[in-house]
């Protein structure tokens, strides 16, 4: 039986009250909606907050779940719609508490090991995060979830021809934001591609 | 395909577009995928209710109906008692109640203790005193909401890792 038949059938039976069946989703999907959450985000622990925020409401959702569709869009769609109005709650903010809480100890390696991981592992993160929340979404959904343009386009809700002009002002945003190393780059591969 | 303006890009623009992107984030080891902690998928299946999903649907439309029923009689039940007893201040107290029946009625009487117990609310809010009392009352809660979210965020149970 392939996937998507197998997670129809698990959210019905989850629907009739079968609780592992939903187990079954979460531990297929956690990782995926984790990654969406980190990159949308770049926030582990609110990353970690807005993953169990996104299963309650699909939970709660279900009945809405249409089984045409495949699960992981349907998941995707509540996620990129949670990331997007924490993004917005976030502004609202003044001031977070690690910004205020500097003097706690961390659980987190030190101070020097991190700087070396972000440098290696998230310079694309941190450029990522320079682009306006509606097209870090579209770029998340396309170049770390590896997804068509119509699954962009039912998980958005956007038109076809919306997703592709995000996307464009995504890339050279991305390149920008890289800087001159990433748009030089870009510059060469698009002049010479 | 002709394209309608700048945005807009072929078929095969889109596609070299589409393949730069990704040699340029490849340059920078990406895309990776991160691994979510170990204890997530644990976290989350505690956070769910026991109840079946349309039950637990149907628990949260009404807890969140009777949070907003709640507030709204505190809210109506302050503003009458403000409103009654500004006027036992500032007009008379026996006003209300000549209304409903005079104060020899029961609703009357009822309306007459309401005003009366309301009155030294308002004297309160109009005192010099409570422009003082206030931002330290702020203040007070906020420290408390600031200690509470520290002490969340903080694991005592763990040791820390150097």
């Amino acid at each position: 039986m392939d996937q998507q038949a197998d997670e129809a059938r698990w959210v019905t039976q989850a629907l009739a009250g079968d609780q592992s069946a939903f187990t079954r989703l979460v531990e297929r999907y956690t990782g995926v909606v984790y990654n969406q959450a980190y990159r949308m985000l770049h926030d582990a622990q609110e990353a970690e907050d807005a993953v169990q925020e996104i299963f309650l409401k699909a939970y709660t959702r279900l009945d809405t779940f249409d089984a045409s569709r495949r699960f992981v869009n349907w998941l995707l769609t509540i996620s990129s719609n949670h990331c997007i109005d924490r993004l917005r709650r976030r502004r609202h903010t003044w001031v977070t508490l690690d910004d205020v809480a500097f003097w706690l100890p961390s659980s987190q390696a030190g101070p020097e090991h991190r700087a070396l991981q972000r440098e290696r592992r998230e310079i694309v993160q941190h450029a990522l995060q320079q682009l306006p929340e509606q097209y870090r979404l579209v770029m998340i959904l396309r170049y770390w979830h590896d997804l068509a343009y119509n699954e962009i386009v039912e998980i958005t809700g956007l038109t076809e021809s919306t997703v592709k002009t995000r996307l464009h002002r995504g890339r050279k945003m991305l390149a920008e934001a890289l800087g001159s190393d990433g748009e030089t780059l870009w510059n060469a591969e698009t002049m010479t591609s | 395909m002709e394209r309608r303006n700048d945005d807009e890009l072929t078929a095969i623009e889109e596609q070299t577009a589409d393949e730069a992107i990704r040699r340029l984030l490849a340059r920078y080891g990406q895309p990776t995928s991160v691994a979510p902690p170990p204890d997530l998928t644990a976290r989350v299946l505690a956070r769910l209710p026991d109840k079946p999903p349309a039950a637990a649907a149907l628990a949260e439309r009404q807890r969140r109906r009777h949070v907003r029923v709640l507030v709204g009689m505190l809210l109506s039940v302050l503003l009458v008692l403000l409103i009654l007893g500004s006027w036992g201040v500032l007009v008379n107290s026996s006003g209300p109640a000549e209304l409903l029946g005079g104060v020899t009625s029961a609703v009357g009487q009822l309306v007459l203790v309401l005003v009366l117990a309301a009155k030294p609310l308002v004297h309160v809010l109009f005192a010099p005193g409570v422009t003082l009392l206030l931002p330290g009352v702020l203040l007070v809660a906020s420290a408390v909401w600031l200690w509470w979210q520290l002490v969340q965020q903080t694991s005592l149970a763990q040791p820390v890792e150097a």
